[in-house]
């Protein structure tokens, strides 16, 4: 599954402090470009909603949630 | 007929300038009533009333603060200042209008306490112009307001010590111009301080900070 | 066509909006400038920079307020420092208030006036978020959190597939099938709301296992990053999402997990924005329940399963923002063998120089690492081997500060704490 994205850039969001997660992802958008796509992995439950909304609210695409085992990844496309 | 001079400054002059002094803290006061006030709503954890007395309290004690603390020598010097101005601005009231109390002890003792405000006004002002974080925050009224407290507490001590008729209008004169200055300067800080240590008092009293004993 | 308001008259009507008894006082000529305040604030503390003690920023903000409501603006604006707003102010004021300043409140209660210069500078957060300057990530961490309300469809099964590894894991570790983490059950007496990490979770679970308590998971997280940008309308959406499911439930209390801002703002500054709609249900820390389980007997604790030296960071929101002392003193006296204060503490402790939102912000991470080194020296001069914070802001910045000042100590939540200590076996009911 994970195969059909190729993603510009790996994040890993696992186990942070508040408020990391999106700092990270609002920062490690910044470097791919406009049509890029981050592929992120989480553990933390608060996470799954996190991503979600913060690419809702920023205006980026979330193309994909996948959950392997314990692992949840998130495919983010920066659209601006 | 000579003295109608110094009764005019003694008495006249000193009502005219206090009655405007009391009209422009009146609208200042006015002015801050008309604001609206958001008052803390969370259920209390400590007692408001309780914090508004210890709110006032901590000025007579310097370990209540560790700005005080840590500069106990500073804490010193405000109240000699202080003492100082109270015992100059009494000065404009008891000679005036309760001249039996002016014996010669009263007055050099009340000399005595505004001449500490002023060497301590003095080492104020010096370090206004010396330390660099006081120097990037001052303005010309921080200098201006220090130097007419010197000029103010000066004549003051004079006029106290002296009891003569120059010094004496020299001195209530001073006093007229000063009443009319201070609510446009700093030195209105206290007409102020009296809300901001009911505001401090009633959040930090209400949420249980200070009124508890520290470890 | 109504004409395009600049920047500045924006910036200035949003300031007079804001213009309240409170800040009229605070920005008036109440403050004399004695300097009293300088070298308690960490920034000055740590850097020995006269522009960035408190009189100092503040003094940015006052000089245009005074420019605005100073009696001598019109005459002799130049006398008591009045000016006229301009851009180069507001670009100067993020400096001020959101990087340089991290609304520790200590400048507050060491000044003998009692200047309230958090209150000053937090208004000109709010004043630079309505302009569009404040900074980025704040404003994306508190959109994020609305959002999360109407994304809640999109994540819920995740999340609660999320949930149910960690309730295997709990059932694991007390070694009981039957150990929940509940999710959405009515009438459950506590909502817990935690922070995205499962680390706020976690040993929440436990312990209120060991207590046998009857508590529900909250869906939202507790953070709050709307207050950091002093946005009303934001802070309150925020918190609105927790009542509204706290309402929902129809529990009793809502119980905010190790989060400073969170309990300071639903303990205190939500009350003011839902006063026409006040709730019944009691908000209490996380601190406070765990303080009343041992207490009270409800969970048993034994303190030689903590057995190092264990120092408290007071996180200044829940301290000297919110009264919490005691609670945390009592835990750390029955849960932990050698408990050492760091001096000072209590309301006059210092702030990690992580608070404000500013842990948030990597691009200022520098001044907040210098600004953080007060925290570090108190705590390297206690020798202990850990310290507990019980704010996830304030242990991000412990646990870089740690790292920054080679401290070696173990940076802890005090409900990993609390768990460690726990005497199993003991509390289900």
């Amino acid at each position: 599954m994970s195969e059909t994205i190729k993603a510009d850039l790996e994040l890993n969001l696992q186990g942070l402090m508040c408020p990391l997660p999106v700092v990270k992802i609002s920062q490690a958008i910044k470097n791919v470009p406009v049509g890029g796509v981050i592929e992120a992995t989480a553990t933390d439950p608060g996470v799954m909603a996190d991503i979600p909304a913060w690419a809702k609210s920023t205006g980026n695409e979330m193309l994909k949630v996948e959950k392997e085992g314990k692992v949840i990844r998130f495919w983010v496309k920066r659209l601006k | 007929m000579e003295d109608r001079f110094l009764e005019f400054v003694k008495f006249d002059l000193q009502i005219i300038a206090l009655s405007v002094f009391a009209l422009l803290y009146a609208l200042k006061v006015y002015q801050l009533m008309k604001l609206p006030w958001p008052r803390e709503m969370g259920p209390r954890r400590g007692s408001e009333e309780l914090g508004v007395v210890y709110s006032f309290a901590w000025l007579f004690f310097p370990w209540s603060m560790s700005s005080t603390t840590q500069h106990l020598g500073r804490w010193v010097e405000f109240a000699l200042y202080h003492l100082g101005a109270g015992a100059a601005i009494l000065g404009t009231f008891t000679i005036p209008f309760w001249p039996a109390i002016m014996t010669r002890p009263v007055s050099l003792t009340m000399a005595a306490l505004v001449i500490g405000g002023f060497i301590v006004g003095a080492i104020k002002l010096a370090r206004r112009i010396i330390a660099p974080e006081l120097r990037v925050v001052s303005t010309p009224d921080d200098y201006f307001s220090l130097a007419a407290v010197e000029v103010f507490f000066f004549f003051t001590a004079m006029a106290l010590i002296t009891e003569a008729r120059g010094w004496m209008i020299a001195y209530f004169l001073i006093t007229a111009a000063f009443l009319f200055y201070v609510p446009f300067s700093k030195i209105s800080h206290y007409v102020y301080w009296f809300f901001a240590r009911v505001f401090f008092g009633l959040r930090y009293g209400r949420r249980g900070i200070i009124a508890g004993k520290r470890a | 066509m109504e004409e395009q308001k600049t920047v500045v008259e924006q910036a200035k009507e949003e300031l007079e909006k804001r213009f309240s008894r409170t800040l009229a006082v605070a920005a008036s000529n109440l403050c004399v400038h004695c300097g009293l305040c300088v070298d308690q604030c960490h920034y000055f503390v740590a850097t020995r920079d006269p522009n960035i003690s408190p009189v100092a920023k503040a003094e940015q903000v006052r000089r245009v307020v005074k420019g605005e409501h100073d009696w001598l603006r019109r005459i002799f604006p130049w006398w008591t420092g009045a000016k006229e707003l301009t851009e180069e102010d507001l670009d100067k004021w993020v400096e001020a208030a959101f990087r340089n300043c991290s609304m520790c409140q200590r400048c507050v209660v060491n000044c003998p006036l009692g200047v309230d210069t958090p209150l000053v500078l937090a208004t000109a957060r709010g004043v630079l978020t309505a302009v569009g300057k404040a900074p980025e990530i704040l404003v994306q961490l508190a959109d994020a959190a609305i959002a999360r309300e109407e994304n809640l469809e999109f994540f819920k099964d995740f999340y609660l597939e999320q949930i149910k590894e960690l309730e295997a894991e709990l059932q694991k570790k007390v070694g009981d099938p039957e150990a929940r983490i509940p999710v959405g059950v009515e009438g459950a007496r506590f909502l817990y709301v935690p922070l995205s990490g499962a680390h706020t979770i976690m040993p929440a679970a436990e312990i209120f296992y060991h207590a046998g308590e009857s508590w529900t998971l909250s869906m939202f997280e507790a953070a709050n990053y709307g207050i950091f940008l002093n946005d009303p309308v934001r802070s309150k959406r925020i918190t609105e999402r927790i009542i509204r499911e706290a309402e929902r439930l129809k529990v009793q209390e809502i119980i905010i997990t190790e989060c400073g801002h969170a309990y300071a703002v639903s303990r205190w500054e939500a009350p003011k924005w839902f006063k026409d709609q006040p709730w019944n249900f009691r908000v209490r820390s996380i601190l406070e329940v765990m303080d009343e389980y041992i207490q009270t007997g409800r969970i048993q604790v034994d303190k030689s399963r903590n057995p190092f030296s264990v120092t408290y960071h007071d996180s200044c929101n829940l301290g000297r923002n919110s009264g919490l002392f005691d609670e945390p003193r009592r835990i750390l006296a029955a849960c932990v063998e050698d408990f050492r204060e760091m001096t000072p503490n209590r309301e006059r402790n210092y702030c990690c120089g992580g608070g404000g939102g500013l842990v948030a912000i990597p691009e200022w991470q520098d001044i907040r690492l210098e600004a953080g080194k007060p925290k570090a020296d108190q705590i390297r001069a206690t020798g202990a081997e850990a310290v507990v914070a019980s704010c996830d802001n304030c242990r991000h910045q412990l646990g870089e500060i740690n790292e920054h000042y080679g401290l070696n100590v173990r940076v802890m939540g005090m409900a990993e704490l609390v768990a460690n200590a726990i005497v199993p076996n003991n509390g289900k009911k």
